[in-house]
């Protein structure tokens, strides 16, 4: 969609997929060994600590969770690179395809909330595998944090579900009303604008945990202020469609529904964001209906709408729109008699998360009601993968734009070639395809909108900051739960055990490599060798000097009974400073690598762009040690 | 007392903010003269004075001087994050020319210092020590509220400068609010979270008991209350202002530049 030939890195791209695949199984591997992960979908400590849940279904759930949050991450950092590095000519970022700009905004939102949730994993396992207490409550520990570190993630997440639909529906509902998108510039920018506000509002997910009224009102208001950029964005949609010719292809059919449904899904979360009404809701199943109509009136249709749409691109071959049809009658009819009801049961006081119910007035009818409407539609998956096989066999051809669509995917042929395109279109405004097609009404003729002007980037030291910023937000959180547990006991079991002086010392020690690798890399820029060698060496050195003390400083601590399990200071200590050990320790396998090459004599003054990369990495790990030194050993905030 | 009371009888008519205020329009009103300022300038300039004497002579400011850390937070943000800002909007620029007449600069050291100091000037105020040192003594009272609006101005200089030549392009700028936002956000979290009193002089109950009564019992704003509220302040509508900064400067990175513009600064 943005003319690229492939995504900036392709073999990161291939890493990705199967850390998802195998992240995946090794989820599904659990119910093989007799225990499956039974904690519900937040896993709430203290039902997933090992008291509550001693099978080792959490367990894979912990580490299936933290192979796909790492997949996540790897693949949202080379889409972000693969946004501002990729683009054809003329593709400027404010003329890109909303699909492609909600999938930008959606990666930085991996970037910064899986990390939040692969704090919260390492935390859970450590208790689980090595006897620490971080969300134990008897022992010292706070099952509210595991709530707090889950919706930091759990927010966004909702978002990182969304924002690729909505994209999608803003592909989908221009071309089938023939018109651009009614206010692209308020479609991004108010995607921007949920993407910032979501990272703030974690807290109305516990609303009925008691954090008292003043946290209530204010995470009341900040969650209520979502539904002015969602509205915004119906909006626009609504208005794309005013005055459109519009196709009721079974793309537009699902896109329209969802138009409906997900509007019904954004009203009840408005009322969700009242905290009094979250208290008489909450743990109902109005809880469900809400959420359903959001991710599955929402999301989900919005991905049938986009499957119909862009699967002749992807097999050369249309959906049989009759079949299609089908499909989408019996998927509105069932998910509407499914879910719709469930807003009435939820009202009479229906619980959710509980495999029967009580034999109360009208539940009975109303259940009845949801559990037909839910056969509907199994019958509607079967009916669209029928469509699939058969349409991928014996389909009609698309040719290579069967919509007469408008962005750049839809100028190569379908299936696409291996590399995308012979030849890029021109692109001078925000639908290139279109204006190709209709040269007689293009949209550059009438309306400007701002050139291509990029700065030039490098590829690999994107990759690293985006990178360290989601490394970034992994250590705040580690480091938070150690100012959490140590605020008012950790100044006499830190000033008692650890020996500040030394470690100013080797704090200068490593910050000392960080000054010898900024100038090998100047030395290997200026193509001096032996200099870039030798100081590339000396900084193995000191890091590799810095990790024995480490080992130790933990001796000694182990030797005097300070261990992981012992108290709430050793849990933090040993976890925050021994994560900052293994930074360092993949710093210095990164730097040896680099350290062979260069002896090898492959790495030249042309490709000092991977050095400056990793060094970005090391350099940050040395600013982490700051923050850690002053936390831990200076006690600046405990 | 009462409410109307308060908003009524409680202003400071003796502070020196009246005479600044009064300067400061004065000198606006020929700057705005002369330069041919538009209504919108004015508007702004109306409510940087106006923040400014919300901030240091209104009821706002006796609440904030010894009973509520919560109104200590507000009169804080209004001095670091209202009052620059709003003053840098107002200014007009002499000529159009003015605009993109100047070199640009190749390594504006005012992106990260001004960064750092509208981060750091908050956190710095919010050491016990220092706290409780600026609402004991005049003088160091004085220091904080100009070092709050200078860091302020420090801030939004790169983002608002009055001189197009001198801002960072639009997305450089929405990061580095994002950046901006998350400082303040931590700090935000820290004092609603912490058990221990980040301004001690709140806790201990001095000056009018009719106030202290009205603060505590009416309005329900214990010492933990307020903290959490102040921290909240800081954490979430700071954010907001920090969002709409964002979202403003998205929308002029969406606007085509006029015809023949010199080449944009490139940071």
């Amino acid at each position: 969609m943005i003319g690229a030939r492939d995504v900036a890195f392709p073999r990161l791209n291939a890493f990705g997929y199967w850390l998802v695949l195998f992240g995946g199984i090794l989820l599904h591997y659990s119910f093989l060994t007799g225990g499956a992960p039974n904690a519900g979908w937040f896993n709430y400590a203290p039902l997933s600590e090992r008291a509550y849940s001693s099978l080792s279904g959490v367990d894979y759930w912990l580490l299936a969770l933290l192979v796909l949050g790492i997949g996540s991450v790897t693949s949202a950092i080379n889409l972000i690179v693969t946004i501002i590095m990729c683009r054809a000519p003329g593709m400027s970022l404010q003329r890109v395809p909303l699909f492609v700009w909600m999938w930008f905004i959606t990666a930085f939102l991996i970037v910064l909330a899986i990390p939040a949730l692969n704090s919260a994993l390492v935390l859970l396992l450590i208790d689980r595998t090595l006897g620490s207490a971080f969300f134990d409550a008897s022992r010292g520990g706070s099952a509210l944090l595991w709530q707090h570190y889950f919706w930091i993630f759990g927010h966004p997440e909702v978002y990182i579900l969304a924002l690729p639909a909505f994209g999608m529906i803003s592909e989908v509902i221009p071309v089938f009303s023939r018109k651009p998108i009614y206010g692209y510039e308020l479609v991004a920018g108010s995607t921007l604008a949920i993407g910032i506000l979501s990272m703030g509002v974690w807290a109305h997910h516990m609303f009925a945990v008691g954090l008292g009224p003043t946290y209530d009102i204010f995470f009341a208001i900040s969650s209520l202020l979502i539904a002015i950029p969602t509205g915004i964005k119906v909006l626009n949609w609504t208005a794309t469609l005013w005055g459109g010719s519009i196709r009721l292809t079974t793309s537009m059919c699902f896109a329209i529904a969802f138009l409906i449904q997900f509007t019904i899904g954004g009203l009840t979360g408005v009322m969700f964001a009242v905290a009094p009404i979250d208290w008489q809701l909450t743990d109902t199943y109005f809880v469900v209906a809400h959420f359903h109509y959001v991710l599955f009136g929402g999301t989900i249709f919005a991905l049938f709408a986009g499957g119909f749409y862009w699967f002749p691109k992807m097999t050369g071959r249309l959906l049989d729109e009759r079949l299609g049809k089908t499909t989408f009658w019996l998927m509105v009819l069932g998910f509407n008699m499914t879910f719709f009801v469930q807003h009435f049961l939820g009202l009479m006081g229906m619980p959710r998360r509980t495999y029967t119910y009580g034999d109360h007035p009208g539940w009975h009818a109303l259940n009845a009601i949801s559990t037909i409407g839910a056969f509907f539609m199994g019958i509607a998956i079967l009916v669209f993968l029928w469509n699939v096989i058969r349409s991928r066999r014996a389909g009609s051809l698309a040719g290579d734009n069967p919509w007469d669509a408008f962005t750049l995917e839809w100028a190569t042929s379908s299936p696409p070639a291996e590399q995308n395109f012979a030849q890029v279109p021109p692109v001078k405004s925000r639908r290139p395809v279109w204006d190709l097609n209709h040269p007689e009404l293009a949209d550059w003729k009438t309306g400007r909108t701002p050139e291509d002007r990029r700065a030039p980037h490098s590829a690999a030291k994107l990759a690293s900051g985006c990178f360290i910023v989601s490394e970034a937000m992994f250590f705040l959180l580690l480091v938070t739960a150690y100012v959490v547990f140590n605020r008012a006991t950790g100044k006499n079991a830190s000033a008692r055990v650890l020996e500040v002086g030394r470690t100013a010392l080797f704090t200068i020690i490593l910050l000392a490599s960080s000054v010898t690798l900024w100038r090998a890399e100047r030395a290997l820029r200026n193509d001096d060798r032996q200099g870039f060698l030798k100081r590339l060496g000396i900084t193995l050195g000191l890091g590799a000097v810095f990790l024995v003390n480490q080992a130790a400083e933990y001796a000694g601590l182990l030797h005097r009974g300070v261990n992981i399990s012992s108290s709430m200071f050793g849990s933090t200590f040993f976890t925050v400073t021994g994560f900052h050990g293994l930074h360092v320790f993949a710093g210095l396998v990164a730097l040896a690598v680099l350290f062979a090459l260069g002896k090898k004599g492959r790495l030249t003054s042309g490709r000092s762009d991977i050095l400056s990369a990793i060094g970005y990495y090391w350099h940050f790990v040395d600013v982490v040690w700051i923050v850690v030194f002053s936390v831990i050993y200076l006690r600046v905030l405990a | 007392m009462t409410n109307l009371q308060i908003l009524t009888g409680l202003w400071y008519w003796q502070s020196p903010a009246w005479w600044i205020t009064l300067a400061a329009a004065s000198s606006y009103a020929v700057v705005a003269w002369r330069r041919r300022a538009r209504p919108r300038h004015i508007a702004f300039f109306a409510i940087s004075a106006a923040a400014f004497l919300i901030a240091l002579a209104s009821p706002l400011a006796v609440l904030a001087s010894r009973y509520l850390f919560s109104a200590h937070m507000a009169q804080h943000m209004l001095l670091l994050l209202i009052v620059p800002l709003c003053a840098m909007l107002a200014w007009p620029v002499a000529s159009p020319a003015a605009a993109t007449d100047r070199a640009p600069i190749r390594r504006p050291a005012t992106v990260p210092l001004g960064w750092a100091a509208g981060v750091g000037a908050m956190w710095f105020w919010h050491i016990p020590a220092m706290c409780t040192a600026s609402m004991s003594s005049p003088v160091v009272f004085g220091i904080q509220v100009i070092s709050l609006i200078a860091a302020g101005a420090a801030f939004w200089w790169p983002v608002f400068s009055p001189v197009a030549a001198r801002r960072m392009q639009p997305h450089l700028a929405a990061m580095y609010l994002f950046a901006g936002c998350v400082g303040c956000s931590l700090l935000g979290i820290y004092v609603a979270f912490s058990p221990v009193s980040v301004c001690p002089l709140y806790c201990t109950p001095s000056g009018s008991s009719e106030l202290l009564n009205l603060v505590r019992d009416q309005w329900g704003l214990t010492p933990r209350i307020d903290q959490q509220v102040g921290g909240l302040l800081m954490w979430v509508p700071a954010c907001l202002v920090y969002a709409g900064a964002i979202l403003t400067k998205i929308s002029t990175w969406y606007q085509v530049p006029e015809q023949n513009p010199r080449p944009v600064t490139e940071l």
